[in-house]
């Protein structure tokens, strides 16, 4: 029985974010899946935030996303199957498609990559995930899970405690997302925490790793595996520096910092690039998706650091990084001026 | 967490060994500036700015130098991403040897590569995993203590029970069974900014300012009786604060683990004489409940109030 909740919870992590991305219309299948995890993302922290303002209890919030899950999800079928027809009628993109995907160079591209990322998610079972940290976040799921609530509580010693009414204080959203899996599949929260979550998120930082390989080695997919490998490897050694990003998807995958500086970031940063040094590249239909996905990415950090455990850093961060590009724009505009001189 | 405040502090930053990776990073730099087509380099500027913002060890020193009080943590490298930039260099060299056909060139740096990660690093899967029990990522004496505990508090008919110990094994604890209450969390005596810190009354930061000096590990010759007798004392003096359990680890054997001369070994075991754990609490009228490796568990009253059973 265990098994086969393991094997639907794969399903639901592997399948729901791929067709909440269909919403996202002319992108790849890999930032299809990127977007639709952003969207799973967004969908859960507005059921938390409407949660905590309804008092609910975890069981009855886990409902009212399964409800929201469903209802997203026949949405995005239908969406899909229309897009499908479209697409049919017009005839052309398909074939395109279908020639991209089957490449004999494609195939081994894939085939390399994916080695690449069993390689390193192998290491989720045999290695240890580490507990002494600075962080509570296993304790705030088992508090949720054991006392069916939501907040108020002291989740290092169990103790009630008095919270403010305030929406920053009372949201916990990623323990939320852990405690709904654990509930909704009826399997141990220790297992989805160091098993089952490394590896999704791990699978998700190589897609969006993936992107920038496709944005710097558009034309080679020897580099593109190349460039994967790379990452593995810098991921699997990674044990060197604490906060480093490889050490942190190695032993805190589960954590929100984790999905901050190892999905949310990276792909912030990637979208910032495709935005401001690639703007020839995007065609006008496919910006719609850019700013969309760039617009919930930015909301999920904006409006709850708590998504990603911490409130200030999502937000100084995402500053800096906008305040980064901003400067090169500004420089390379400065820079053109004057050569057209 | 690490932070700076001062310009001592930055000096520190830079010089520790596990900070290798910024100076991974400038090389990657350098790297991808001199190999990378002109078309690209705009990209990679963004890398180069952020080094010069948040990484470049003078552009540190002088923000802290002007800015006293500012705190820069380690996240910080975060906005810089530092291993999308090393990957890159690293593909842009070995792309560049196999367009040119240098392929035997190619392997032996990506081998090279390797070598110079692992080297910098520690494979993550060779860290103490024979202690971890790896299902629930807690050490096997740990979890053998939560146990004997557990089994206890049913055949005491105690629903939730409120414990004492070594900062690790209450900090876990919840991890185990949500009914143990340890009677203070780890952010007593974490600072850290990521964790949302309690108020805790007085009383309780006194407990934990006792349990430390117990604790620490500055000298073999600091009398451990005498600590464990504090210890005892301590909850006597705090007994509004509920406790149904205590635990303490053999610490002069800890600090014993630790050291690598032999000689420095039998001078301390000569010269300190262990405490008897068991005798010092019993004698006291605490239960002795059971043992998990180094750990000693003892209950305390049957009302939950410290120590009110001598």
């Amino acid at each position: 029985m265990e098994g086969l909740n393991i094997i639907l919870l794969i399903g639901v992590l592997i399948f729901i974010p791929y067709l909440l991305g269909t919403f996202f219309i002319g992108q790849t299948k890999s930032r299809q899946y990127i977007n639709g995890v952003l969207l799973l993302f967004g969908l859960f922290l507005v059921n938390s935030i409407w949660a905590v303002k309804a008092n609910m209890t975890l069981a009855e919030m886990s409902n009212n996303f399964n409800t929201i899950l469903i209802i997203a999800v026949v949405f995005a079928v239908i969406f899909q199957i229309i897009f499908i027809l479209y697409q049919v009628r017009k005839n052309k993109e398909k074939k395109k498609m279908s020639k991209r995907l089957f490449d004999k160079d494609s195939i081994m591209e894939y085939a390399g990559i994916a080695a690449a990322f069993l390689f390193v998610a192998i290491t989720f079972f045999i290695y240890r995930p580490l507990l002494e940290s600075r962080f509570m976040l296993p304790e705030t799921v088992v508090t949720m899970l054991e006392t069916n609530s939501l907040s108020g509580f002291n989740p290092l010693t169990g103790e009630l405690m008095e919270v403010s009414g305030s929406l920053k204080d009372n949201l916990y959203s990623l323990p939320g997302f852990y405690a709904w899996m654990s509930i909704a599949f009826k399997l141990d929260i220790l297992k989805i925490l160091f098993q089952i979550v490394p590896v999704w998120i791990l699978f998700i930082s190589f897609l969006v790793f993936y992107q920038f390989s496709q944005l710097f080695f558009k034309e080679s997919s020897k580099a593109r595996m190349i460039f994967m490998w790379a990452y593995a490897l810098v991921l699997l050694f990674g044990d060197m520096a604490y906060m480093n990003e490889a050490y942190q998807m190695l032993h805190y995958a589960y954590e929100g910092t984790t999905i901050l500086a190892c999905i949310l970031l990276p792909y912030c940063l990637y979208l910032l690039f495709q935005m401001f040094f690639c703007e020839n590249n995007i065609e006008p239909k496919k910006m719609t998706g850019f700013i969309l996905s760039f617009v919930i990415e930015l909301l999920i950090i904006l409006t709850a650091g708590v998504m990603v455990t911490v409130w200030d850093f999502g937000i100084g961060l995402l500053a800096a990084m906008i305040g980064i590009i901003v400067i090169i724009r500004l420089a390379v505009l400065g820079w053109e001026k004057i050569w057209q001189r | 967490m690490a932070e700076i405040r001062d310009t001592t502090d930055v000096i520190g930053y830079f010089m520790k060994l596990e900070e290798k990776y910024w100076g991974l990073f400038f090389i990657s730099l350098l790297v991808l500036f001199f190999f990378l087509d002109w078309k690209k380099r705009k990209i990679i500027s963004y890398g180069i700015v952020s080094y010069a913002f948040f990484l470049f060890p003078l552009t540190i020193y002088a923000m802290v130098k002007f800015f006293p009080g500012l705190i820069l943590y380690y996240p910080i490298r975060w906005i810089c991403q530092m291993l999308l930039f090393i990957c890159l260099a690293i593909t842009t060299i070995i792309v560049s040897l196999i367009e040119k056909g240098q392929k035997k060139e190619a392997i032996v740096l990506f081998g090279a590569f390797i070598c110079l990660i692992f080297l910098s690093g520690v494979p993550v899967f060779l860290a103490d995993n024979d202690v971890i029990n790896h299902e629930s990522g807690l050490e096997q004496d740990f979890i053998k203590g939560y146990h004997i505990m557990t089994e206890d508090m049913n055949k005491n008919n105690l629903e939730q029970a409120y414990i004492w110990g070594p900062k690790e094994w209450m900090s876990q604890s919840r991890i185990y069974n949500t009914n143990l209450r340890p009677i203070y969390g780890k952010d007593i005596w974490d600072d850290s900014p990521l964790l949302v810190k309690s108020q805790y009354e007085e009383e309780r930061e006194k407990l934990y300012q006792f349990y430390s000096y117990y604790e620490a590990e500055d000298s073999p010759v600091v009398n451990k009786e005498e600590q464990l007798n504090a210890l005892i004392g301590a909850l006597l003096i705090y007994s509004d604060i509920p406790c149904d359990y205590i635990a303490v680890f053999k610490s002069n054997q800890y600090w014993l683990e630790k050291q690598e001369d032999e000689k420095d070994k039998e001078e301390v075991i000569e010269t300190v004489k262990e405490p008897d754990v068991i005798d010092v609490f019993t004698r006291n009228g605490y239960e002795f409940v059971g043992e998990a490796g180094n750990l000693f568990i003892f209950r305390c009253g049957q009302d939950g109030k410290a120590g009110d059973t001598k």
